[in-house]
């Protein structure tokens, strides 16, 4: 009897140890939220059971439905780790969605128009195009921010719609596609661009791959690069990192520069892997939900990778619901948001406490 | 023998997050006494007055005042029971006048509107007979620290109190103002009031108290009689161990100048002038000590050496290089070690691990690269290093900052800004609210510094720590540097006081630059 006890004590201790409170909180939520969902499909559905089946494993029946898996997560890792670049570094960026945007069509617009090139070459600059896009888009916020001050969460929101918007009207015009297709979009890229499957044993798009390689390398520049350290302490403490001789202005420029670019590298594996094209506005609130993996995953790059795939799942299966039911893929978003409220609640507290106390402590000084 | 009007038997205090504050726990206080309750930071002091004066309720045991057992919901029964307290963070409205702020909550009223006269005259009574000499016309933010404390005095004694509790009433007083404080409480317990005076100043207990009750880790070690002991028995029981001696200072002759500040001026936001056309320097192996009451102009000085103010006028010199305001970053890169005054907010970041906070300013260091990262091996080994040789009490480097005790946290501070040995250390506030323990170490720390040759420009609020240290000492008051003497067996806490609360200044010498 003694012993099981301090069996269970001991197992516990080590599940303490390795999901440490906010992880631990997390699951809970996750868990919470499942729970309520699936209270919400049994009063709003005729055929509820239909509906649980469909949103749980279904997903995991075809190959089809696993490879959508892979590709839904393929932006919400990516975006999360660029959200997390900017939270560990103590900033808000907000504009990922606008980033995500102009990375997309830098790189459709360098898919189209450069021309004449060796094909891996010209992948090689698609792809340039498409991180320099995003990084140059959120280095205006990042230089206003460092330079003048100014509030980032402002500034990105506001760079969204430009970004949507100022497309979106390019696309209606000169840029549309001259085939005459009535879609608002730009002509269909060259094949031989486009992200391919894996292999045929492996059908799942190669985007996943890019995904995973930014996330683990994200995670060693955050976690054991001096650059990295200096940019956590940043987030950390702004004072003490100014009182070790750290340039702030520069770990600002950093964090917006890198979160931009693997926003905008997001946005053309995007078009490469699943679309083929630049259609108007083609994954809306995207940015908003990389910011989501993040706060899940507790700004961890490498745990963005799980949020991400967690999400990846729920997404292909509200999807498929919706082709069974009567109930709509906003279901999913649904869920995000019960989690997220009971998540936030409590981590956002604790963000914005340690942000106001180092705006104060900074104009203390 | 007099009767007790408290009696705490047997209290505990376990908090929800299972810290144990206070474990069976006796004191009583005798009618007309002041009795003086000392331990280090976290003993238990606070939490056991707290629960007196109805702030806490105790987890188990019993209180009785006056003989009858109390079970106080907050301050307003302790207070209904002739219970007043004095808080360390004064409790006051700065912008109402000395009578609206003593009377609020029990303002007396002619009809609806508050009879203010009645209220002067009753305090001006109150305030004659205990020498509490106060301008009750004025408002509060018009008044110095002392003046201050005395109206919140005022105000229990207006509430009718008998039994005060104060809790650490001289942190912030000069020499003179303590002394007119304890001047006033021996009038109180002459007239029959009681005292309760919470304190870690072992000077001052033996000096007022009648009775003195020792707290160490929540409980209660001894209760004597204040006469029957000595200074160093009651820091024996406090830190639980005797106090090694002080390490011999090493002495020097003619060393060269390391330090030098020339016709100083600073400013802040609020106002021009925070810091005076100040002048000193300081040679290798010697403590320069900058004594002062808070706010006089020291926190804008350091800030200005230090890079993170811009210099109005005048020089600095390191080591004969003109180093007037370097960047931050430029001023690390000097043989400069800085202790700063608040560890909390720029002396350590709590979040990180211990072993981030300790290898700030050496990560740059070629040696502790590994390709584009950072060399794992030598990070560790090198952080390892410093919690071993400077007795940093924790389990890992990996934990947070956050995880250890103040005491730790500023002896971490101390292990990364001493480590490599600079040339000049900027301490502010060393030793601010740790415990006696780590107090002696980071002093010992500091002497050695000198001893191998370092200059030391030392800042501190705490008289005895500039008279413990220093090798010769600054006076601020004001913004400038109203005299800088030797610090010999001549130099009395008194005379200190004297110049830093603006009473006195130095003739202009040669030698002060």
């Amino acid at each position: 009897m003694k012993k099981t006890v301090s069996m269970r004590s001991k197992i516990w201790a080590v599940l303490k140890k390795v999901f440490n409170d906010d992880l631990l909180s997390v699951l809970f939520a996750v868990v919470f939220s499942l729970i309520i969902g699936c209270g919400l499909i049994f009063i709003i559905s005729d055929e509820p059971w239909r509906a649980i089946e469909s949103l749980f494993v279904l997903p995991f029946k075809t190959s089809y439905q696993v490879s959508n898996i892979f590709s839904k997560a393929t932006p919400l890792i990516l975006l999360g780790v660029s959200a997390s670049v900017t939270f560990q570094s103590g900033y808000f960026n907000m504009g990922a969605q606008g980033q995500f945007y102009v990375g997309a069509f830098a790189g459709t617009m360098a898919a189209i128009y450069v021309t004449g090139l060796p094909v891996w070459l010209h992948i090689a600059i698609v792809y340039l195009a498409a991180v320099a896009g995003g990084m140059l888009y959120a280095l205006i916020a990042g230089v206003l921010r460092a330079y003048l001050n100014t509030n980032e969460v402002v500034v990105t929101l506001m760079l969204n719609y430009i970004a949507t918007n100022l497309i979106a009207g390019l696309l209606s015009g000169w840029l549309r596609d001259p085939s005459g297709s009535t879609a608002v979009r730009t002509q269909y890229l060259d094949e031989s661009l486009l992200l391919s499957d894996i292999s045929a044993a492996i059908p799942i798009n190669k985007g996943i791959l890019i995904a995973l390689a930014v996330a683990a390398a994200v995670y060693f520049f955050m976690f054991k690069s001096k650059s990295g350290y200096r940019q956590r302490l940043v987030g950390k403490n702004m004072l003490f990192a100014r009182y070790g001789g750290i340039n702030i202005n520069r770990t600002i420029l950093i964090s917006f520069g890198l979160a931009g670019a693997i926003a905008g590298l997001s946005g053309a594996v995007e078009i490469l892997g699943v679309h083929g094209t630049y259609f108007n506005d083609f994954a809306s609130a995207i940015g908003g939900d990389g910011l989501i993996m993040s706060l899940l995953a507790g700004f961890n790059p490498l745990l963005v990778v799980i949020s991400g795939l967690f999400f990846g799942y729920l997404k292909t299966g509200a999807q498929i619901m919706q082709q069974n039911t009567a109930i709509t893929r906003d279901f999913a978003a649904l869920i995000q948001t019960i989690i997220i409220m009971l998540i936030s609640s409590r981590m956002l507290a604790a963000y914005f406490n340690k942000r106001r106390l180092n705006k104060e402590v900074k104009e203390l000084v | 023998m007099s009767e007790n009007v408290i009696e705490m038997q047997n209290v505990y205090k376990i908090y929800p997050n299972g810290t144990v504050a206070n474990k069976g726990i006796n004191f009583s206080v005798r009618a007309g006494e002041i009795h003086a309750l000392v331990g280090e930071n976290g003993a238990g002091k606070s939490t056991l007055m707290k629960m007196l004066f109805g702030l806490e309720r105790p987890t188990g045991g019993s209180i009785k005042v006056n003989g009858r057992e109390v079970r106080f919901k907050s301050p307003k029964d302790a207070m209904a029971a002739g219970l007043g307290m004095v808080h360390q963070e004064f409790m006051l409205v700065p912008s109402f006048t000395v009578v609206e702020n003593v009377a609020l909550g029990n303002e007396l009223v002619k009809g609806i509107i508050c009879d203010r006269k009645t209220e002067r005259k009753k305090m001006q009574k109150i305030a004659e007979e205990f020498g509490l000499e106060i301008d009750l016309n004025s408002r509060i933010y018009q008044l110095p620290i002392g003046v201050k404390q005395r109206v919140e005095i005022l105000k229990t004694l207006y509430n009718g109190a008998k039994t005060i509790i104060l809790d650490e009433p001289t942190a912030v007083l000069t020499p003179q103002e303590t002394e007119e404080l304890f001047q006033s409480l021996r009038m109180l317990v002459a007239k029959g009031y009681t005292i309760i005076l919470i304190t870690h100043k072992i000077q001052e207990v033996v000096s007022v108290s009648d009775r003195v009750t020792v707290l160490r880790d929540g409980a209660v070690i001894r209760t004597m009689d204040t006469r029957d002991t000595t200074q160093e028995e009651i820091s024996t029981l406090m830190v639980g161990r005797k106090l090694s001696p002080p390490i011999a200072r090493k002495q020097f002759s003619d060393m060269e100048t390391v330090f030098a500040v020339k016709g100083l001026n600073v400013s802040n936001r609020r106002k021009a002038g925070a810091v005076k056309d100040v002048s000193f320097s300081i040679r290798a192996g010697e403590v320069f000590g900058i004594a002062g009451v808070d706010g006089n102009g020291q926190t804008e000085l350091i800030a200005a050496l230090t890079g993170f103010a811009p210099v109005n006028s005048g020089e600095v010199y390191f080591q004969g290089r003109k180093i007037t305001n370097m960047t931050i970053a430029d001023l690390r890169d000097l043989s400069i070690g800085y202790i700063p005054e608040d560890r909390n907010t720029m002396g350590a970041s709590l979040d990180s691990s211990i072993g981030e906070n300790l290898v700030l300013n050496v990560l740059k260091r070629k040696s502790f690269s590994w390709g584009p990262l950072i060399d794992q091996k030598a990070f560790s080994a090198y952080s390892d290093k410093l919690i071993r040789n400077f007795e940093i009490k924790t389990d890992s480097r990996k934990l947070p900052m956050r995880s250890m005790s103040g005491g730790n946290v500023q002896k971490a501070v101390v292990a990364r800004e001493l480590s490599e040995d600079p040339k000049l250390i900027i301490a502010c506030q060393p030793t601010r609210g740790v415990d006696i323990a780590s107090i002696e170490y980071i002093h010992n720390k500091i002497i050695e510094q000198r001893n191998a040759g370092a200059a030391v420009l030392l800042v501190s609020t705490e008289l005895t720590e500039i008279l413990a240290l220093s090798d010769r000492i600054g006076m601020m008051y004001n913004g400038e540097l109203v005299a800088v003497v030797n610090n010999d067996e001549a130099l009395t806490e008194n005379e200190i006081g004297l110049y830093i609360l603006g009473l006195k200044r130095q003739e202009r010498s040669d030698d002060l630059a």
